[in-house]
């Protein structure tokens, strides 16, 4: 199981997020089930990056660098939480550094998985990590 | 064990940095694209495309499940 989140981009395609340890996994999985499909897949990991924020008015003076991203409130749990992705080159420029600690503190405070390493590949099923509670589910 | 959350409370014993934060994840973007996209990917994950497209929301969580998971 893949959990990933979905960005509209403005050209009318459709960016999925996913773990980078299994981009190229899923990215096989994808292209498995393409069949005649009219669809092009490609790995764009080098091309965006994506943003989580929380918190309040701290946070005010970062937000006017990042104008351009579009945010959207994460769903998985009743955080604060929101989410975005942006051009690579507009992140560079805003936040030199990465550091996503805090941000795994935080999901572990309010028990959301993410990523493989805590949802086993081939093994896990929605219901077993709460997805359906964290709106991965179809409405 | 079940007191012990009920008496919690979160924000008193969240460490002032974890407050408010904002960060870069590395994570792995696969870009869709084409005229089937939004049928394609109805059809492998758990999330409702034509509804979530119609939506005004920019985003949105769903999990794509593997053949030994759907067995």
């Amino acid at each position: 199981m893949y959990d990933v989140f979905l960005h509209k981009n403005t050209d009318g395609s459709i960016l999925i997020e996913c773990d980078h340890r299994v981009t190229e996994d899923f990215l096989m999985h994808l292209r498995q089930y393409k069949l005649r499909s009219n669809i092009q897949l490609e790995n764009h990991s080098d091309q965006w990056r994506v943003l989580t924020r929380w918190g309040g008015p701290a946070l005010s003076e970062a937000m006017d660098l990042l104008e351009g991203a579009s945010w959207f409130v994460d769903p998985r749990c009743d955080w604060q939480m929101q989410r975005a992705i942006t051009h690579r080159a507009l992140v560079d420029v805003a936040m030199p550094e990465a550091n996503s600690n805090s941000y795994s503190i935080w999901r572990m405070i309010k028990g959301v998985p993410e990523g493989p390493s805590e949802m086993q590949r081939a093994k896990a099923i929605p219901m077993e990590f709460n997805l359906d509670f964290a709106h991965a589910s179809k409405h | 064990m079940l007191s012990f959350y009920l008496q919690r409370k979160p924000f008193s014993t969240i460490p002032a940095q974890l407050k408010s934060g904002l960060y870069q994840l590395q994570r792995g973007v696969i870009r869709v694209s084409g005229q089937d996209t939004v049928k394609y990917l109805n059809g492998l994950c758990t999330a409702n495309l034509p509804n979530w497209m119609e939506s005004e929301s920019l985003g949105r969580f769903a999990a794509f499940l593997n053949a030994q998971v759907r067995r």
